[in-house]
């Protein structure tokens, strides 16, 4: 399973690289935890890189922070089916934002997006 | 239920509008408001009617790729967009205006409500078979497992390489764009951090606390009032919430305004945002180019 999983990632990075010509392209380890999101979520993980059982929401929302996998996020993905989402790092859509397309996600926001290290306080689809 | 929700959302509006009409709209004090702008003129920050366009745009290249592996697609559509953001909403900083007639606008979203729209391709997708379902989603979202990283200074960006929404981003905005854009947020964010640590900042800060204070209420940061009203539109009843919302708002406002906040707030960022980094110019260049490319893609019908 680990095996397979490397070799995925592999040829997912050089299949990128090639097309793209990416500079710092990487392969990251494989989540179990990302796999469980489910399509149509936008989810929180209280561990780096997804290792965690997701926090799951699919509307907006103007207070995550009362839902303790946004309120001590360390990881987010959007796995949304129907569009990207914004994220703010204040109630009501105020404070930094930042716009997640479909599909992708910050493994840790501690060092990769501070403002929101424990801290994913708002939603909005679209 | 429906005349419950028809009763609070007359409430809200009705609350909204008293309340505003006993503070006034207009600036009492004749203190010109400076404008926050977007740190680097707005380089790095995409206004909605934009992301609209490049939405549209992507939406069609998905589409193309989907049902070039065979899969059913309707391009989404954004009906309902994201608000756009003032710069002066990255500082939680509220204008004296906006606060008597909406105070921080968070019981009228309330009671508007905050389920997102349902998607184009919800109902077709519900219909498929489990082992169907999964097959789209790969194709849409791309395989769990095939996940690739993009990193710049340490701050590392997610997405799945094989999926038909990472080949659209690509094919929109070069496959460099992530990096692009992940570069300046990080510089917007470097900026909003320098700008809180300012002396001047920091002492125009502890004046509106003071204000505040002298208004019975004791909050330690500009972001602290909203989670008091947050706190009050889950528990309390929702005309006394509202209430709370205005009235805290308007005070925030006046504090803001008088302790020289927003003053402080414009001239550290115009420091901290210089000088430009490579980064951001490289990022207002992308844009110009993606908005050519998504303008040829949707065509006539593009947002404006």
């Amino acid at each position: 399973m680990k095996v397979r999983g490397a070799r995925a990632l592999t040829l997912g990075a050089a299949a990128t690289a090639v097309a793209g010509g990416l500079v710092g392209v990487s392969a990251s380890p494989a989540s179990a935890s990302l796999a469980e999101c489910g399509s149509g979520y936008l989810c929180a993980f209280q561990a780096t890189n997804y290792n965690a059982t997701p926090g799951r929401v699919s509307g907006n929302n103007t207070n995550l922070l009362q839902y303790p996998s946004f309120d001590n996020a360390v990881s987010i993905f959007n796995n949304g089916a129907s569009c990207g989402v914004t994220i703010w790092n204040g109630l009501n859509y105020t404070g930094t934002s930042v716009y997640l397309p479909r599909g992708t996600g910050y493994g840790n926001l501690n060092t990769q997006n501070p403002p929101f290290y424990k801290n994913v306080a708002s939603n909005r689809w679209c | 239920m429906r005349h419950g929700a028809r009763h609070l959302r007359t409430t809200a509006v009705v609350l909204a509008a008293s309340v505003a009409l006993v503070a006034g709209c207009g600036d009492a004090s004749g203190h010109a408001q400076p404008d926050v702008a977007w740190p680097f003129g707005g380089a790095a920050h995409i206004p909605t009617v934009e992301q609209q366009l490049y939405a549209a745009a992507e939406e069609s290249l998905v589409a193309d790729c989907m049902h070039g592996r065979g899969m059913r697609y309707v391009p989404e559509r954004r009906a309902d967009p994201a608000p756009e953001q003032s710069g002066a909403a990255i500082y939680g900083l509220i204008g004296p205006q906006e606060a008597r007639l909406h105070g921080y606008g968070m019981g009228e979203r309330r009671v508007q409500g905050a389920s997102a729209p349902p998607g184009a391709n919800d109902a077709a997708r519900s219909a498929m078979t489990a082992e169907q379902a999964r097959a789209w989603d790969r194709a849409l979202l791309g395989t769990p497992g095939r996940e690739a990283t993009i990193e710049v200074d340490g701050n590392v960006f997610t997405y799945r390489s094989d999926a038909c929404v990472t080949l659209a981003r690509h094919d929109l905005f070069g496959a460099d764009w992530d990096r692009i854009r992940l570069t300046a947020e990080v510089a917007v964010n470097t900026v909003v951090a320098k700008v809180w640590q300012d002396a001047e900042v920091r002492a125009a800060v502890a004046r509106w606390r003071d204000c505040m204070a002298d208004d019975g209420r004791d909050f330690d940061s500009p972001a602290e009032p909203r989670k008091a009203v947050d706190t009050a539109l889950a528990k309390a009843d929702l005309p006394t919430a509202l209430r709370l919302e205005h009235e805290t708002a308007i005070t925030d406002a006046d504090c803001q305004r008088d302790s020289g906040l927003w003053d402080a707030v414009v001239a550290a960022q115009r420091t901290a945002e210089t000088p430009t980094p490579a980064a951001v110019t490289s990022m207002r260049t992308a844009r110009e180019k993606a908005v050519a490319a998504a303008r040829e893609i949707v065509g006539p019908s593009a947002p404006s």
